[in-house]
């Protein structure tokens, strides 16, 4: 926030948006958004969390809804009814135009690289590229999409804008967003394999399409057209947020999930039925609370043993 | 976004326009005039004449900043016309559409994320800023129910929210 002006701090303008600032208070508040766009953007910033944390339809904006009205009001018909012609003149026009017009996008493209790097796209978007990914990444005038082309592998937060859609193509097909969370991966003759951290984003090629939404995954097969969901793997995003996800997973598998993503060793007693299946979410725990988890579930007990490894038994 | 700053007066680019700013102006006016459907008329009604006066309209700084000042405008004047504001009351029955299905959608993990969020608050701090934002309790009210002062009311609901941006930073999408 603006130091200079320190009479407008969290405090007024949270009254302000309560709806319970003074005359004067309001003022003040409407000289001070208007002093600088950095004020307005955290204004901003408190309006949308301070909008969103009401459960109550009524108290928020429809923006979408409005819109349609809007459009209606800013689009009066009996224009085309008094120039019929100028409107197909029109239409030609800007046909011709968008024909003509050379594609002049400008491209930004992270070529492949020996190692994972991070970037941000112009748009905001933040990328992950595995190592040997590439991407190419431009902002369709035409369509209003924000596209990227990928080869290999990618994780993707996409900043949000309802307006400007943002697409992931492939070689086998088109991954559709509009502000979320997934990761993308390309394998050549096999297929694009989308996990979904959080929003919803739509899978498709020329024949088919299937949405996903958070936690869920998707495959775009190399060949055959019908796209499917897979379930996604518990681990998928564990380099990311350290999370891990199990759906009823047996023992056995989670455990090999947990020896690789914390790199341990956990033998278990060979009187442990590992075929239990396994229902649970671990956001960021230590390896030692999950296991802790894990055997009060099922009435077992673990013990470390020295170097990283871990040893599972019978009560 | 560009296409805000330098086309907004084309159709696709006054739609950019409109979405990107429609909703956080409708709680600007609402810190003014405290009246949900009211915000978003004035709101709309900036839109709408700024949409039939684009040649004529002079824009000195930023669209945006204009938007602002207009919003101001507007709500100060209905501020003033407290006639004009009871008619509108009366006759806005709401009779709005369903919000577009992307929106409902994204608006629903929003929701979990900030109620996350909100579960972080310490226990004193979330009790009255859900009263004020769930049961639509008054500063005052809030008060009088917990037997405290309006100052520390104030204060706990300017801290709940400065804490909720934090912790949501990057969650949202204009911010």
């Amino acid at each position: 926030m603006n130091e200079k002006i320190k009479h407008i701090d969290d405090t007024l303008l949270t009254r302000f948006l309560a709806g319970e600032a003074t005359f004067a208070e309001k003022e003040n508040v409407a000289e001070w958004l208007e002093k600088s766009e950095e004020n307005r953007i955290y204004f901003e910033s408190l309006a949308t969390v301070w909008q969103t944390s009401t459960a109550d339809e009524k108290k928020r904006p429809h923006t979408e809804a409005v819109w349609q009205k809007i459009e209606q009001q800013i689009h009066p018909s009996k224009f085309r009814t008094i120039f019929p012609w100028l409107g197909a003149a029109t239409a030609v026009f800007i046909l011709a135009f968008f024909i003509f017009r050379p594609g002049k996008y400008e491209v930004t493209t992270f070529p492949a690289q020996q190692l994972t790097q991070k970037e941000v796209l112009p748009d905001g978007t933040e990328i992950i590229l595995n190592k040997n990914a590439r991407l190419d990444y431009f902002f369709d005038t035409k369509t209003n999409t924000r596209t990227a082309r990928l080869k290999g592998k990618a994780f993707f937060h996409v900043k949000r804008d309802t307006t400007q859609k943002f697409i992931v193509e492939t070689l086998y097909g088109r991954v559709e967003v509009l502000g979320t969370q997934f990761s993308v991966d390309v394998i050549r003759d096999d297929g694009v394999y989308v996990d979904v951290l959080s929003g919803v984003v739509k899978l498709a090629n020329d024949n088919d399409a299937l949405v996903l939404q958070k936690g869920e995954s998707g495959l775009i097969p190399a060949k055959g057209r019908k796209i499917r969901d897979v379930l996604q793997k518990p681990a998928v995003f564990f380099t990311i947020n350290q999370t891990l996800v199990f759906n009823n997973m047996p023992l056995k598998d989670v455990f090999s999930v947990l020896e690789e993503c914390y790199a341990v060793k956990i033998e278990v007693d060979g009187q442990v039925d590992t075929d239990l299946l396994f229902k649970s979410r671990f956001p960021g725990n230590k390896i030692d609370e999950i296991l802790n988890v894990i055997t009060q579930t099922y009435g077992l007990k673990f013990k470390k043993l020295n170097d990283g490894c871990y040893f599972i038994f019978e009560e | 976004m560009r296409a805000t700053i330098t086309k907004w007066h084309t159709k696709s680019g006054f739609e950019i326009l409109f979405k990107e700013h429609y909703s956080v102006l409708c709680a600007y006016a609402y810190g003014f005039v405290a009246d949900y459907s009211l915000s978003e008329d004035i709101v709309q009604e900036v839109f709408s004449k700024l949409w039939i006066d684009k040649q004529k309209v002079k824009i000195n700084s930023s669209i945006k900043a204009y938007l602002y000042k207009a919003v101001r405008n507007a709500a100060f004047n209905y501020l003033k016309h407290q006639k004009v504001v009871q008619q509108y009351e009366a006759v806005n029955k709401d009779d709005r559409n369903e919000a577009g299905q992307d929106e409902v959608l994204v608006r629903k993990e929003l929701n979990s994320k900030i109620h996350t969020a909100i579960n972080k608050l310490s226990t004193e701090r979330r009790k009255i800023f859900l009263m004020s934002r769930i049961d639509g309790l008054k500063y005052k009210e809030i008060a009088e129910k917990l037997s405290i002062s309006i100052k520390t009311v104030e204060n706990q609901m300017g801290k709940a929210l400065a804490c909720l941006r934090k912790d949501l930073k990057g969650e949202y999408p204009p911010v």
